[in-house]
């Protein structure tokens, strides 16, 4: 109870209780440790080498990281990201050992403080970003908006654990600050024993594809990494906001810092006091914020929006120093109002730094789940390892040129009055960028976050390669090749581009090549090629001289284009070849040509040709008789319509439609609606094809009822001609959308239609209907869950369970058929985040959760997520999200189980309930059931 | 062979269509298929019955059938040089053999002989691939399965 109550207070699902609290842990011992170290190292560092030297350390650690990073995108390639951090943590245990020695041989030596500072520096930055990746690995994009927060919270409460021993360990039992290094030893082995366990139990979501591990070395591997990064454009804007970030911030410290609490406490032990107190009170705000806000805000704002709130911040109080220092440049501002000056610096060091941590860092990385877990290294690299430094680098020169003395002609030195709110004024234009940058990077996430749904599947190879530097040159040498293959590929180079130059080649290649694919591509690009002198000779040179019968039709039926040309008496011989191909084509060619007077003779050969039942390749005669369009013959054609095999069948059909055409045509509309119904898929293409030539129909059913065919060509020629006389069927549309029995397929291709022209009703009426469609979804999956307890056992139980799953899935097709219209989505966005949430990768299935919480439908969207995020795994699971979800009970136990199925309407599953039950009393009751029933069970 | 012929129970058509979709459920060959697919498949799939002994067929006839073991075993071998027999594996209830055989029209590569009294259902390749034409989705399915040996076996020859 008390762990439900946990769990939904801090948004947390059972199954998720395991990886949650390990990572926590691990992020919790750690930080502890880390505490030690970050307070030992700063104090001794200026108490033995100096403060002066600060910007020489930051500078040494900028360098150590970017060389780190370097070489972290590089192994992260290599290795599985937790094996990484165990070798990190493993590191650092070893460095912190090795400084302790140093400190017990060499402590007057200053390097060793400076080296001790730079090292563990060095140590941290890495493992703290390395750490969101490991999180993100261990989740899918949907659960890490809720569980990072939570896991990250480990980190302050770490810091707050270690902060106070280590002053009980100095006030109360005397330590000495040097002796206490090896507890960031101790705690970086605890948490290197954690992720031997998390190895151990947890199973990774989201891991590295071993076929992107590269074999380069690192700087050729960050060199293709910032190829790459630059091709993003969410690295492009996440870069931006960074450096805005930066600059902002750095700005911002430095203003209450140096300029207000300066000015307020100016004894150092009462400042001092004052950041202790601070310490506690914003350290609890962040755990707070972290563990109950942060979570829900991106959760209900999307990760793209909630990378807008930073900045807003920020803007917000900046505007409030720059009015609060304007005003009081210009007098209207006593100096007494310490009290204002107070909380202006607390409410800015608690944006800058402690919402930066709670807000800012989860919101941004959450950006990653739209990059592939390969790249999570080199980007991270890349931001944290280029951008980062040359952002602080950015910030502190223009701090140093505007407050520091000394640099001949490029000091802008100004009072410091005027900093105090010009440099709110800066921050103010940074924020308000960083604001403007937000936007298209959070268009640009979303792109990203679709395109990363299951992207090996649908992204084609992409074909890289040099273009040729003389195009005529490399075409010329592909004719003369002895492949081919690289020989076609450059004859239907030449085809598409109509190369008018190349036709002399072409034509001897013709001439002289014994392939007969190389024969084939030079005829078609001949015919292609303008109609001159040139390829007409050359066509007819090879009709003279070619034996090959394969290659005469393809030259009689390009030369039937010719028809300036008299080959008549030549091309009349071939009416007597063996091949009934050549006999075709010389047909058509003599036909078609203007001044060949024996057309009639011609039509008698192809006719006797198609009656005796003797020949074979009757569906060949039948398509040259179509293609002669003499309309008086169509009844010759049309006792072929129910000819046993298919080809002769389209065949008949084919020619039927040549043969008519205008009024002719309408006249044949019955025959036509009816050809609807036949099996081929070729009859109906060319059927619905030419019933856009007629006038409206009266019955739309049949063409309504292609809509649900499988062959994406038959429902394409469907939808247009329903959308060519969309004023006309939108009624019959609305019905079969609204009364009718219809597939999913039908449902979206009625939508894609008609969504936009529906009225306030009917699209709530269809958004009742998807709630509907989604109960019936989660009722079915329980049906599932109940069927897998079913004590009883047959040889149908698999088949049921597939069935019970398919009805599920149609269902859910449903549902996000109305997303994706609500949404103004396209079928691409329908099909991936189908596949996605079908999908058995949790990768994939939390890729999907994202793209659905981005979609512009709210209410069916969060209903999804919230039961896929469930992971419901039994019917109690599934009882408690339908109770969710609905609000009201689930009916479903043993005593209406078979009821409910038989409410199924499904008749194999009605048909695997009839079976079960002879199998158990040895009778088949086929009383009350249909065809389609009996047939399966007879 | 002679025994072959003796032994052959051919079209027993015992089994009703609802069992033959149950029978192809299970086998891994269809399992990815949605149960419309496989009805479809079951309408092309005969029921034949052979006793033990039978040989299905020989190293290096040419194959256009695939079996699916509906009871009984089949024993594959093959013959080595010294024209002893090699026993390579035995295939029970739900396995298939001849698979390949759907697509193209390669000799077998190894001899099968019913162990037990078998019951098969059998698919000859031109039924096959008719129906895959007028139904791509079931020619995608076997695309996938096929994949997904070949990677499972790329697997095992790398370990």
């Amino acid at each position: 109870m008390k762990a439900h109550l946990l769990g939904k207070l801090l948004s947390i699902k059972p199954n998720e209780w395991e990886g949650v609290s390990y990572l926590f842990l691990v992020l919790l011992v750690f930080s502890f440790g880390a505490s030690f170290a970050r307070s030992i190292s700063m104090a001794l560092l200026v108490e033995k080498v100096g403060g002066d030297k600060l910007p020489h350390m930051f500078i040494l650690i900028d360098l150590t990281v970017m060389i780190g990073f370097i070489l972290y995108a590089h192994y992260t390639k290599k290795f599985s990201g937790i094996n990484i951090f165990k070798f990190f943590l493993m590191s650092t245990a070893i460095f912190s050992i090795i400084v302790q020695a140093l400190f017990f041989w060499w402590a007057q030596q200053k390097w060793v403080y400076g080296f001790f500072f730079v090292g563990f520096s060095f140590f941290f930055i890495l493992i703290s970003i390395h750490s969101s990746s490991i999180v993100a690995s261990y989740f899918t994009a949907i659960q890490v908006k809720r569980v990072t927060p939570i896991i990250n919270a480990g980190f302050p409460i770490g810091g707050i654990l270690g902060g106070t021993t280590l002053f009980v360990l100095l006030k109360l039992y005397q330590f000495q600050p040097q002796q206490l290094i090896g507890i960031l030893s101790g705690a970086c082995l605890g948490a290197f024993l954690l992720l031997r366990i998390i190895k151990t139990r947890l199973t990774p979501v989201r891991t590295t594809d071993p076929q992107f591990r590269g074999n380069k070395n690192p700087i050729n591997e960050m060199i293709a990494a910032f190829k790459y990064v630059t091709a993003s454009k969410l690295m492009i804007f996440m870069s931006l906001g960074l450096i805005l970030f930066v600059i902002g911030n750095k700005l911002l410290e430095y203003h209450y810092q140096t300029l207000i609490y300066f000015e307020i406490f100016e004894d150092t032990t009462e400042r001092t006091a004052f950041f202790a107190f601070y310490e506690i009170f914003a350290n609890l705000a962040w755990l707070f914020i972290q563990l109950f806000i942060t979570s829900r805000v991106v959760i209900r704002m999307g990760v793209g929006a909630s990378n807008m709130l930073y900045p807003i911040f920020s803007t917000l109080v900046a505007l409030a120093l720059f009015i609060y220092f304007y005003a009081k440049s210009l007098g209207h501002i006593q100096d007494s109002t310490m009290s204002i000056m107070l909380i202006l610096g607390i409410a800015t060091q608690f944006i800058n730094q402690e919402m930066r941590w709670a807000l800012r860092t989860p919101a941004n990385n959450l950006l990653f789940n739209a990059i592939e877990p390969n790249f999570w290294g080199s980007h991270k690299a890349f931001l944290n390892g280029i951008v980062f430094p040359l952002s602080t680098f950015i910030a502190g020169g223009l701090l140093i040129l505007i407050t520091e003395p000394g640099i001949p002609g490029l000091t802008l030195l100004v009072s410091k009055e005027k900093i105090q709110y010009l440099l709110p004024l800066i921050v103010i234009i940074v924020s308000l960028l960083g604001i403007i940058v937000a936007f298209p990077q959070w268009v640009a996430y979303d792109i990203d976050m679709f395109n990363s749904l299951n992207r090996k599947l649908f992204e084609p190879q992409k074909i890289s390669g040099k273009p040729s530097n003389s195009l005529k040159q490399m075409i010329q040498q592909k004719l003369n090749s002895t492949d081919p293959y690289q020989v076609t590929v450059v004859l239907e180079m030449i085809r598409v581009l109509r190369m008018n130059e190349f036709v002399n080649q072409v034509g001897n290649l013709l001439l002289r090549t014994q392939v007969f694919q190389v024969k084939k591509h030079c005829i078609n690009t001949l015919a292609a090629l303008p109609q001159t002198q040139d390829n007409q000779t050359y066509l007819v040179e090879a009709l003279q001289t070619e034996k090959e019968a394969k290659v005469l039709p393809l030259i009689l039926k390009e030369l039937a284009q010719f028809q300036s040309v008299n080959l008549n008496d030549t091309i009349e011989k071939l009416l007597i070849h063996p091949s009934p191909l050549v006999f075709v084509e010389a047909c058509l060619c003599l036909h078609a040509h203007p001044k060949y007077s024996r057309k009639y003779m011609i039509e008698n050969k192809i006719i006797a040709r198609i009656k005796d039942s003797k020949l074979r390749d009757t569906e060949l005669y039948l398509y040259a008789l179509g293609e002669l369009h003499q309309a008086h013959y169509s009844d010759i054609v049309k006792p072929y319509f129910e000819h046993k095999k298919s080809e002769v069948r389209v065949a008949a059909f084919t020619a039927f439609i040549c043969m008519l055409e205008g009024e002719l045509l309408e006249a044949q509309k019955y025959c036509l609606i009816k050809a609807l119904k036949l099996p081929d898929k070729e009859i109906k293409i060319i059927t619905l094809r030419a019933l856009k030539e007629c006038k409206p129909l009266e019955d739309w059913e049949p063409v309504i009822e292609i809509l649900g065919e499988r062959d994406r060509t038959v429902v394409t020629e469907s939808k247009e001609l329903l959308r060519l006389n969309l004023k006309v069927c939108k009624k019959i549309l609305v019905d079969h959308l609204f009364v009718k029995k219809i597939s999913e397929q039908q449902r979206f291709e009625i939508l894609s239609l008609i969504y936009p022209k529906l009225d306030e009703n009917q699209l709530q009426h269809l958004q009742q209907g998807a709630i509907e469609a989604f109960k019936k979804f989660v009722q079915v999956n329980g049906l599932l869950k109940l069927h897998e307890l079913n004590e009883y056992s047959s040889e149908a139980d698999d088949l049921i369970a597939k069935i019970l799953q398919e009805i599920a899935e149609d269902y859910l097709h449903h549902v996000l058929t109305i997303i994706t219209f609500a949404s103004e989505q396209n079928i691409e966005f329908y099909q991936r985040v189908s596949l996605g949430l079908l999908s058995l990768s949790r990768a994939n299935q939390g890729n999907a959760l994202e793209v659905l919480s981005n979609a512009r439908e709210k209410c069916l969207s969060s209903q999804v997520l919230k039961y896929f995020d469930e992971r419901v795994s039994d019917l109690k699971g599934i009882r408690r999200i339908y109770l969710v979800l609905f609000n009201e009970y689930l009916k479903i136990d043993q005593n209406r189980y078979y009821s409910q199925l038989l409410a199924l309407e499904h008749d194999m599953l009605k048909a695997c309930l009839l079976y079960i039950e002879q199998e158990k009393t040895g009778r088949l009751k086929l009383k009350n059931t249909n065809q389609k029933v009996r047939h399966l069970l007879t | 062979m002679f025994a072959g012929i003796m032994n052959l129970h051919y079209d027993a058509g015992e089994m009703i269509p609802l069992e033959k979709i149950i029978v192809l459920n299970k086998v891994s060959l269809f399992s990815t298929l949605k149960t419309e697919d496989i009805h479809m498949i079951s309408t092309i799939a005969s029921e034949e019955i052979y006793e033990d002994g039978h040989i299905l067929f020989y190293e290096g006839d040419i194959g256009d059938r695939l079996f699916i073991i509906v009871s009984g075993e089949v024993m594959i071998f093959r013959k080595s040089k010294d024209s002893t027999e090699k026993h390579l594996a035995t295939l029970k209830e739900n396995e298939f053999l001849g698979e390949l055989s759907l697509f193209d029209a390669e000799t077998r590569t190894a001899t099968a002989r019913c162990r037990d009294r078998c019951t098969f259902l059998v698919i000859e390749r031109n039924d096959m691939e008719q129906l895959a034409h007028e139904y791509p989705a079931i020619a995608f399915g076997f695309i996938k399965m096929l994949i997904s040996r070949m990677r499972g076996m790329v697997l095992n020859n790398k370990t």
